[in-house]
């Protein structure tokens, strides 16, 4: 319990970090709201069409558009710096302070990206309720599973991004990893489209891939809850959280058994 | 002084000797002397716009000159590093390729938006790509202007005898943008394959889409001068163009669509262009020109406005 009050410490001081940087949150707090003004012109057009889009009515499909972009925004930036740190050899003198680095990280991560969900619920809130009115079928009462499926997708986006990351250990210039891993959950993670509309093959194999438990599951989630498909896919997400944890930790065990700085 | 300043000063004193010596001679004379003066005015008036337009075109190919030193000096610095490079050129074109694939499946699933199919999605797509690929590898400071101007660091451009926004702007590049430069024209070639007419109208739109974005970046940059830190404002407008111009035009209604073809002419970048591509009209063709040649002179205009403004840092950094 000693060894986890520091890491909430760390939290804390972030939190605090980024209430007195509050500009910088705003900032992407308007890049959310371009998203998804442009969103919602565009499937407003297809509804207008009279498009088939099985279960999803304009008013779900917005709100779960919001609830994907709203986790792929808040998450905490981090990668850079992780990458900096390993490749300029920084990360040497913060192996030797009393914390694990990647703990560390992830305290930080999470102090910061509570901030920016916050602000974000903020705005996201009122721009569902001015586009589409409230969600149809919502209860309060689901509320704090949907927090928790919310969670555990950022905490499942913090692992992926930080095992990519450390390859810096191997490779000097890694941020295209990044790009690629950020695509792939726009597209095959349904933060774009919800994986139901993708052809059925490809729904099938798309929905239990990691990029799916990022924003698919959460936003599914918020817009159409049931208690026995949040246990199951809490329970797959929680296990793929454990895989990406297990694999971050291996490469970076490797990647400090290999390390090589040069002066001080 | 200049030839024409020292024509313009035998003018007038001759102007004045004829006025004082002529005084009292009848109308025909005078008639004759004022169309004398005339034509010579005339011929200052030409000298003067002749040495005006040499001096434009002088200063322009020095911009032109220094732009393709710069890119030659950036080029040689990215390629030192050719793994780190072809990484990033590839890590690129394939990110940009992951938005075909969400196009792909919405059109499979929608049919067409508005006039808009999955084709001409791609269109946009080959457009923004190649012209924002282009304008940051020659104009890689465009997106960090504002901060340049907040944190004092003109100073070292505002030293040297060059045009300052043009040695700012091109003094970095942006290696990504190989990647964004390159997925443009592939993409192109797939949906037109070798078409020549479309090709250089397609090069013609990748280098006015490039202006736009480099003046649209550059302008929100400058805001700095003005309204000090407007980074928050800053990104918005360059975020707001890079999002608005790859979805298709027929979505966008009412005031945005107002906006995006008037005061953020956005809709030059890629909209307007996509249906020259698609249909060949002359008006459609020649309207990204202008309005970027505008938005490029307004550009410059706002800078060299602002830079009066600017209070320098006392920094010196590294250019390249």
């Amino acid at each position: 319990m000693k060894s986890m009050m520091k890491y909430i410490f760390v939290a804390k001081v972030s939190m605090q970090e980024a209430l007195a940087y509050s500009m910088n949150f705003l900032g992407r707090g308007v890049f959310y709201i371009i998203i998804i003004s442009i969103m919602v012109f565009l499937w407003k057009a297809i509804y207008a069409q009279g498009v088939d889009t099985g279960d999803y009515d304009v008013n779900r499909m917005i709100w779960y558009l919001i609830i994907g972009e709203l986790i792929a925004l808040s998450g905490a930036r981090f990668y850079e710096e992780v990458s900096n740190d390993v490749k300029t050899g920084n990360i040497a003198y913060l192996m030797n302070k009393p914390y694990h680095y990647v703990n560390y990280q992830f305290a930080h991560y999470i102090g910061k990206t509570v901030i920016q969900l916050l602000v974000n619920c903020i705005i996201a809130i009122p721009l569902g309720l001015i586009y589409v009115g409230s969600l149809d079928g919502f209860s309060f009462k689901y509320l704090p599973f949907i927090i928790v499926t919310i969670l555990m997708g950022l905490c499942l986006d913090f692992m992926v991004n930080m095992a990519l990351a450390l390859s810096a250990f191997w490779v000097e210039e890694n941020e295209p990893f990044r790009w690629i891993y950020q695509k792939l959950v726009f597209t095959l993670g349904g933060m774009l489209i919800p994986l139901e509309l993708f052809p059925e093959k490809l729904y099938q194999i798309s929905r239990f891939l990691p990029f799916a438990f990022v924003t698919y599951v959460p936003a599914k989630l918020t817009t159409d809850f049931n208690m026995t498909e949040f246990l199951q896919l809490a329970g797959i997400q929680f296990g793929y959280i454990i895989l990406m944890m297990l694999i971050t930790m291996f490469i970076y065990q490797r990647g400090v058994k290999k390390l090589n700085v040069n002066g001080g | 002084m200049s030839t024409a300043d020292k024509k313009y000063k035998k003018t007038g004193t001759n102007a004045e000797t004829n006025a004082e010596t002529n005084a009292e001679t009848n109308t025909e004379t005078n008639a004759e002397i004022i169309a004398g003066a005339d034509t010579e005015t005339e011929e200052i008036m030409r000298t003067v716009t002749k040495e005006v337009k040499k001096a434009s075109r002088s200063a322009l190919m020095q911009s032109l000159g220094l732009i393709r030193a710069y890119f030659k000096l950036n080029l040689a610095a990215s390629m030192e590093y050719r793994t780190s490079f072809i990484l990033q050129v590839f890590g690129m074109a394939l990110n940009n390729a992951s938005f075909a694939f969400f196009w792909w499946i919405l059109f499979d699933r929608v049919g067409t938006i508005g006039n808009y199919g999955f084709r001409e999605v791609m269109m946009l797509w080959a457009i923004v790509s190649s012209s924002f690929g282009s304008g940051v590898v020659l104009f890689g400071n465009a997106m960090r202007l504002n901060d340049m101007i907040v944190k004092g660091e003109l100073d070292s451009y505002l030293l040297q005898p060059k045009n300052t926004l043009v040695n700012i702007l091109a003094s970095k590049t942006r290696v990504s943008g190989w990647g964004d430069l390159v997925y443009g024209f592939v993409l192109f070639f797939i949906l037109f394959g070798f078409d020549p007419i479309r090709l250089v109208l397609f090069i013609v739109y990748t280098i006015t889409g490039a202006l736009l974005f480099v003046s649209l970046f550059s302008l929100s940059g400058s805001l700095a001068f003005f309204l000090g830190n407007a980074n928050a404002l800053g990104n918005t407008m360059v975020e707001f163009a890079i999002s608005v111009s790859i979805y298709p035009e027929s979505i966008f209604t009412g005031p945005v669509k107002t906006l995006v073809f008037t005061a953020l002419p956005i809709a030059y970048i890629s909209f307007v262009p996509v249906r020259a591509l698609r249909t060949l009209t002359l008006v459609n063709g020649v309207m990204p020109i202008l309005v970027s040649l505008g938005m490029t002179v307004l550009t410059f205009f706002v800078f060299h406005t602002g830079l009066k403004r600017y209070e320098s840092g006392n920094l010196m950094i590294n250019k390249l």
